[in-house]
């Protein structure tokens, strides 16, 4: 599988998620809201896919410990940096 | 759905690492990113502002009460907001919603509105609930918008007994009670001779071909009086509440007939504590007296367990006085002492059992037919003891129309 196609496809469920909740939201919402939300949505899923289909095409390449390191202190300073922000 | 994200990268990483697999990484990276998105953006801020009006501060049982919000976005814009009224308990949704949900721009007034339908009592709002979101990160913001208002829900009016009551002491005012004395009035109270100056219209020309002399019909005065009307709220004196909503929507429904005579009426509830509404006549009175009955709740207090304790002096002298009660055998004595005091007393007792129909006598069980006829014989006991006293008695089914309503005669030996 080419690293595109990984990238969508592992922002599937994402995308999905955010269809369904549109819809649901969508009667509620008025079409400025609902534009909005489309938009971040759409922007946020592409930076998804694409990052996805990055890192799958450099797992290859770079030390996997390395990355996985990275990324699991990313994972962990994460919420303590919304705690932190949120006072 | 945040958390959940969280989760899922979180697994997806864990076996990436068991693994030794780069896919499982970037797989959990849409997921990562979605968890830690709402960390980074602030939650909206509520700043709301909210009223709320009624259709009607009073309303009878089973009538609709219009519940207009209004809430007002002082600060920013809100891309979606849910609102939402709690209805307090004893009254129910009838038409529209209590929840509203959209976006609301700066400075907009918001309006929308609901029905509802209760049962007797006095039910208070307290505060409607808001929350706010993100659609994107669905980060939430929480608060409470208080906008607090009552409404009394008084019982259904029966239509009242085509009864007559009189009392010892009558107002100098022109009412529909009985003064029990020779006046102006329309009930006939016997005949006289003709003195000069009777009304020709009074004449009685069958008396007079009868006896020879010319005879003149009198006619009982009918003035205001004073009444107090005493609702048992002990929760002994009934064996279930349906009974007791009876009482007290025959109570009101007696209290506005006096209203409607011209009379003055006090209103008391006798339960777990005493309260009390003065004497009065009027529209606003009328209120007041709805209000009590709204507010009249069953309840217990070793201090108000017999009518020994009735605060009696808050009735004028010679007043009537209409207990609504299913009565206790206790109750005779307090009630005779009240008569001796000199109060015309009447007493409306409905029947304290569930409100089920009457079963025929030969369809009962032959235990439960016992029960009955003894429970009979006990309230006959009790009715030919208040009879002597010269009580009233007004003996009724809930079930049955309160106008029909007519005096107990008592079982002649």
């Amino acid at each position: 599988m080419s690293p595109g196609a990984f990238g969508i496809l592992s922002t599937l469920p994402l995308a999905v998620f955010f269809v369904l909740r549109n819809a649901r939201l969508r009667a509620r919402m008025d079409a400025r809201a609902a534009r909005r939300l489309r938009l971040r949505a759409f922007l946020f899923l592409a930076a998804c896919a694409l990052g996805s289909a990055l890192l799958r095409a450099a797992a290859g390449t770079l030390p996997l410990p390395l990355a996985w390191t990275i990324l699991l202190i990313l994972a962990a300073a994460a919420p303590l940096l919304g705690v932190l922000k949120r006072g | 759905m945040r958390t959940a994200a969280g989760g899922i990268a979180l697994l997806l990483i864990a076996a990436g690492l068991f693994r030794a697999e780069g896919a499982f990484l970037a797989t959990a990276l849409p997921f990562a990113a979605f968890a830690v998105l709402g960390a980074f953006f602030p939650p909206p801020v509520l700043s709301l502002k909210a009223s709320r009006a009624l259709s009607s501060r009073f309303a009878s049982a089973g009538e609709r009460i219009r519940v207009t919000l209004t809430v007002r976005n002082q600060g920013a814009r809100l891309e979606y907001v849910s609102l939402r009224d709690t209805l307090p308990e004893g009254l129910a949704l009838v038409d529209g919603e209590a929840t509203w949900c959209g976006a609301l721009e700066a400075g907009v007034e918001l309006t929308w509105s609901y029905a509802l339908e209760g049962a007797r009592g006095l039910h208070a709002f307290e505060c409607l609930e808001a929350e706010a979101q993100d659609p994107f990160t669905t980060v939430k913001t929480r608060s409470t918008l208080p906008c607090p208002c009552s409404v009394a829900v008084y019982p259904q009016s029966f239509a009242p007994p085509k009864l007559a009551f009189g009392a010892g002491a009558v107002r100098p005012f022109a009412g529909r009670s009985r003064a029990k004395r020779i006046g102006a009035g329309t009930d006939f109270a016997g005949t006289r001779d003709y003195t000069p100056g009777d009304p020709l219209k009074c004449l009685n020309w069958r008396a007079e071909a009868l006896w020879g002399r010319p005879i003149v019909n009198t006619f009982e005065e009918e003035r205001a009086i004073d009444v107090g009307i005493i609702l048992d709220c002990r929760c002994e004196a009934y064996v279930h509440s349906d009974p007791f909503e009876a009482a007290a929507a025959a109570a009101l429904s007696l209290a506005e007939d006096f209203l409607d005579r011209g009379d003055r009426v006090a209103f008391l509830n006798y339960g777990s504590l005493i309260s009390w509404t003065p004497s009065g006549a009027g529209r606003e009175h009328r209120l007041r007296l709805r209000m009590a009955a709204a507010r009249a709740e069953l309840g217990a207090h070793a201090a108000f367990d017999r009518f020994d304790n009735l605060p009696i002096r808050i009735f004028p002298p010679h007043s009537l006085v209409l207990v609504v009660s299913p009565l206790r055998r206790e109750d005779v004595a307090p009630l005779r002492s009240l008569r001796a005091l000199g109060y015309e007393v009447a007493v409306l007792r409905p029947d304290p059992s569930p409100l089920e129909e009457p079963q025929a006598e030969h369809g009962a069980e032959p235990g439960e037919h016992l029960a009955t006829r003894m429970l009979g014989l006990e309230r006959e006991v009790l009715f030919s003891r208040l009879l002597r006293a010269g009580i009233t008695i007004l003996d009724w089914h809930p079930l049955q129309p309160l106008a029909a309503l007519s005096h107990h005669e008592g079982r002649r030996a």
